[in-house]
């Protein structure tokens, strides 16, 4: 595809996308509209780990603490001075005199989640396979343990609340789109050529003249920027939250939905999203139980974890690269398919 | 016999001492060699001689115990792999190491890339440098899959090609990075003796057109006699004998390591 077409693509996209932000609260009710903002807000999370995850091949189990990070810093910058003075009367002067606005606190926590990644990954992306990834998981836990222990910063494991409630299904879309564009037009350029040459033999990558640390790096450092922004936009969502919000369980429920979607392509980290997150809505509604009048099926609190976990196990059998495997739709297949 | 010593005609690859020893076992004994522009250089010897050993120090892929590799007059015994690449080595691997998932052109166009940088932040805002890239790498490429006839199989991917497909794609692969020294290791293993005459031909080929000096390991005696201007003899990891093909198959002490089992 050529460089003016991919342009008009990119532009129908973002216009369709604008177009369904715009109608969508018209359409249906509220509940609906919270599950897409979520999904939107794990899109940018579970597409960012798929970076370096799934294109550099380096299984970071450490992407959660990037959230957090993101999440508190922006959660900290955004507090209103009141809410600064009642819940976190012990912060130092230079912070608790300021408060940004929702888009460059997420920035600011993005850049900062950049310069953690590099010094975190100068020594961790040395490493491969099982060791990167309880290495990274190790951050995780560092991550967590300073957050409760920061208690000035952070209330500690107490919940850190009065984050404003900014993150609007427009703010959530449009961080999407801009993730996706930017993720897309780093794979699929010479940059991203280095990530997918480092994961599929290392050996053969530094035999092509390709340094195998600054290209996972790179992919780390660019997906720990949107896990920054991504827990701004979830700090903002919740309003509340504590260092437990971000920790393991969160980081096993983004993986389900990388590894099920595919971690090999920006598609799949989508559609891991919506799969997971509109399969895991209809069962939790389908276990309070369905009243049809005739015939009723009854309450069976529970069931929806064992379906959506034998939903999994069936996934990773049939189709063991997730649904999409390393194939894109639209933009991304035209992109990388160019010549076929 | 003819020891290799610099003729002033200028020298593209010199080790001196060079040495490797895995624990007790000494893989690589004080080598030596010379090599000169557009040189094609045979070494041979049996299994478990050194041969892809002096290819892994030479490449930066192993650290010398001893010695040193000179390249174009620069120390390189030091210096990573990638970095070696760059100044303007490249090699193939005994047994491929492709980019398997990857599509044949985008295994080339990896290495093809190698002399046209561009970073993030070209991708990122398409500068003009990512698009001269792009374009610079795409005609390397085009031109490399041609030369072996892969132009058909450009998107498929480099798993599902066939064996010598898949040799012959590594090679170019190596060509890509634009070298002035390729060494290949064992580039005909595995193929039968059309397509070994077809692989010496394109090696020929590939030096007339792009001025690189060669090295080639290869248990084919054919193949080397036919192709090689001088050959080296290496047993257990030390040079045993250099010279000319003539010369290395009318040597009594080669026949008896090596020829002799032939
Ligand atoms: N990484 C390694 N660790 C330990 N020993 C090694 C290693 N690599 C090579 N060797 C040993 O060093 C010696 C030389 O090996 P090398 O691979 O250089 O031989 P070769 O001449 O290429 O043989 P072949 O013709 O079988 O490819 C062999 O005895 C081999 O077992
Ligand atoms: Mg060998």
């Amino acid at each position: 595809m050529s460089r003016a077409a991919a342009f008009v693509a990119t532009i129908v996209a973002v216009a369709v996308v604008a177009g369904l932000v715009a109608i969508l609260p018209q359409l249906v009710n509220d509940y609906i509209v919270r599950v897409v903002i979520v999904m939107c807000i794990s899109g940018v999370l579970v597409a960012s780990m798929g970076l370096g995850n799934g294109f550099t091949g380096v299984f970071s189990l450490g992407h959660v603490g990037f959230v957090a990070v993101g999440a508190y810093v922006s959660g900290i910058l955004s507090l209103s001075q009141a809410a600064k003075h009642s819940y976190l009367p012990d912060l130092p002067g230079w912070l608790s005199g300021i408060t940004l606005p929702f888009l460059p606190a997420t920035i600011v926590a993005g850049l900062v989640c950049v310069v953690l990644a590099l010094v975190v990954g100068a020594p961790l992306m040395r490493l491969s396979g099982y060791f990167v990834s309880v290495a990274t998981l190790g951050f995780l836990i560092i991550v967590n343990v300073v957050l409760i222990n920061a208690v000035d910063f952070t209330r500690g494991a107490r919940t850190f609340t009065g984050v404003p409630l900014e993150t609007t299904l427009r703010w959530a879309a449009g961080w999407l789109v801009v993730t996706v564009i930017v993720l897309a037009r780093v794979v699929y350029s010479p940059t991203g050529r280095r990530y997918l040459s480092v994961r599929e033999d290392v050996i053969a990558a530094r035999a092509v003249g390709i340094k195998v640390l600054p290209a996972r790096l790179s992919a780390f450092t660019l997906g720990a920027f949107f896990a920054g922004v991504g827990g701004s936009l979830y700090g903002h969502y919740l309003g509340s939250f504590s260092p437990a919000s971000f920790y393991m369980a969160y980081t096993f429920a983004l993986i389900s939905m990388l590894v099920i979607g595919g971690m090999q392509s920006i598609s799949g980290a989508l559609v891991g999203v919506v799969v997971v997150t509109v399969l895991s809505e209809v069962l939790r509604n389908l276990e309070r139980g369905l009243d049809f009048g005739a015939f009723a099926i009854p309450p069976l609190y529970g069931a929806s974890q064992i379906v959506l976990g034998i939903i999994f196990i069936l996934i990773m059998i049939f189709r063991p690269s997730g649904i999409m495997g390393d194939r894109e739709f639209g933009l991304g297949r035209f992109v990388k398919r160019k010549r076929a | 016999m003819s020891i290799a010593a610099s003729d002033g005609t200028g020298t593209l690859l010199e080790t001196r001492g060079l040495t490797k020893a895995f624990r007790s076992l000494v893989a690589l004994k004080n080598h030596e060699i010379i090599v000169r522009p557009r040189e094609i250089v045979g070494v041979i010897g049996p299994n478990g001689s050194g041969k892809s050993t002096f290819f892994n120090v030479v490449t930066g892929f192993q650290r010398p115990n001893a010695g040193s590799v000179t390249f174009a007059g620069e120390p390189i015994e030091r210096m990573a792999a990638a970095d070696i690449v760059r100044l303007g080595i490249a090699r193939t691997f005994q047994g491929t190491r492709l980019l398997k998932a990857l599509t044949v052109e985008e295994n080339v166009r990896a290495a093809a890339q190698l002399r046209h940088p561009s970073g993030m932040f070209d991708a990122l805002l398409g500068t003009p440098r990512l698009h001269a890239a792009a374009r610079a790498t795409d005609a390397i490429t085009d031109e490399l899959l041609d030369l072996v006839g892969l132009t058909a199989r450009a998107g498929t991917r480099a798993s599902e090609l066939a064996y010598g497909d898949q040799r012959r794609l590594e090679l170019i692969r190596a060509l890509a990075t634009r070298p002035r020294l390729l060494m290949l290791d064992e580039p005909a293993a595995g193929m039968d003796s059309t397509e070994t005459r077809g692989i010496l031909d394109l090696i020929r080929l590939i030096r007339d057109r792009y001025g690189v000096a060669i090295i080639v390991v290869e248990h084919d005696m054919d193949l080397i006699m036919n192709l090689c201007e001088r050959i080296q003899v290496l047993a257990y990891g030390e040079r045993i004998f250099e010279g000319t093909p003539a010369e290395v198959q009318a040597n009594p002490q080669v026949r008896e390591v090596y020829l002799g089992h032939a």
